[in-house]
């Protein structure tokens, strides 16, 4: 939810071009905010909470895996954000923001796959 | 969870991460020039994410929770919802393919077979979305 409201509050300044943001620079992050960060994220979580479960006491949960999901997930929307947008003045921290942010936010996929792959069963 | 569900779920999963490897891939060319392949491969990352993973997740979900037909869901209908999964996943590789090679036989080809999969699906799942008010009459006649 704070990702959509982040997102359309960005949309909103992007839309009044006398407020002075580069629209071309921060249109990835208003897209990734919002398909990432919101519908994505909530996603994983209706999905982490509604499909079949393998507990109780089952060897296989590893309820780790999702709290790893949920920090890479939005710490890699937030460093790639504010990195994405600075990356045309070449700027060092901006690279190695953005290498970060696309690393953690493949990580937290990877962790939802692994999570929701074994309770995705027939009955 | 129906077994065509099971399969829908692990495909989108599949374009998930594939999907999210082509666009990690695409950041880290952007930010560091790393990995040039992801230049050519954005169109294919969007398609996976968007039809290949979300599309796919709401149509294999919905078969699993809508309302089923009091007689049960109907041998023809069972059929066909594999042949939208098929069709999904099909139209998803043509479209993805022509990012790359003959885009203009890939790509509309795709695309029909994306919408085909979509129309079926609408057909198939339009009968499955009642109230609570419809269910609750014939519960009580």
């Amino acid at each position: 939810m704070l990702h959509l409201v982040a997102a359309l509050s960005l949309g909103l300044v992007l839309a009044i071009p006398q407020l002075g943001l580069d629209s071309g620079a921060w249109r990835a992050s208003y897209v990734h905010l919002l398909v990432l960060g919101w519908a994505t994220q909530m996603i994983f979580g209706v999905a982490y909470w509604m499909f079949p479960r393998t507990e109780p006491l089952d060897p296989r949960a590893v309820p780790w895996l999702g709290w790893v999901c949920f920090g890479c997930l939005n710490l890699g929307v937030l460093v790639r954000t504010l990195a994405e947008p600075a990356l045309g003045g070449g700027s060092v921290v901006a690279i190695a923001g953005a290498v970060a942010s696309a690393a953690l936010q493949l990580i937290a996929v990877v962790a939802f796959v692994l999570i929701a792959w074994s309770r995705v069963r027939a009955r | 969870m129906p077994r065509v569900s099971v399969w829908l779920v692990r495909a989108s999963l599949l374009h998930l991460l594939s999907g999210a490897i082509l666009g990690a891939s695409y950041l880290a060319w952007r930010a560091a020039g790393w990995l040039p392949y992801a230049a050519t491969h954005r169109p294919v990352h969007v398609e996976q994410m968007l039809v290949g993973w979300l599309v796919q997740l709401v149509i294999g979900v919905a078969w699993w929770i809508l309302p089923r037909p009091e007689a049960g869901v109907s041998r023809r209908a069972a059929a066909l919802i594999w042949l939208v999964f098929v069709l999904l996943n099909t139209g998803v590789l043509l479209v993805a393919l022509a990012a790359t090679v003959m885009p203009d036989v890939l790509l509309p080809g795709g695309r029909a077979a994306e919408t085909a999969a979509v129309a079926l699906f609408a057909a198939l799942a339009w009968n499955r979305q009642r109230s609570y008010r419809a269910t609750a009459r014939r519960v009580l006649v």
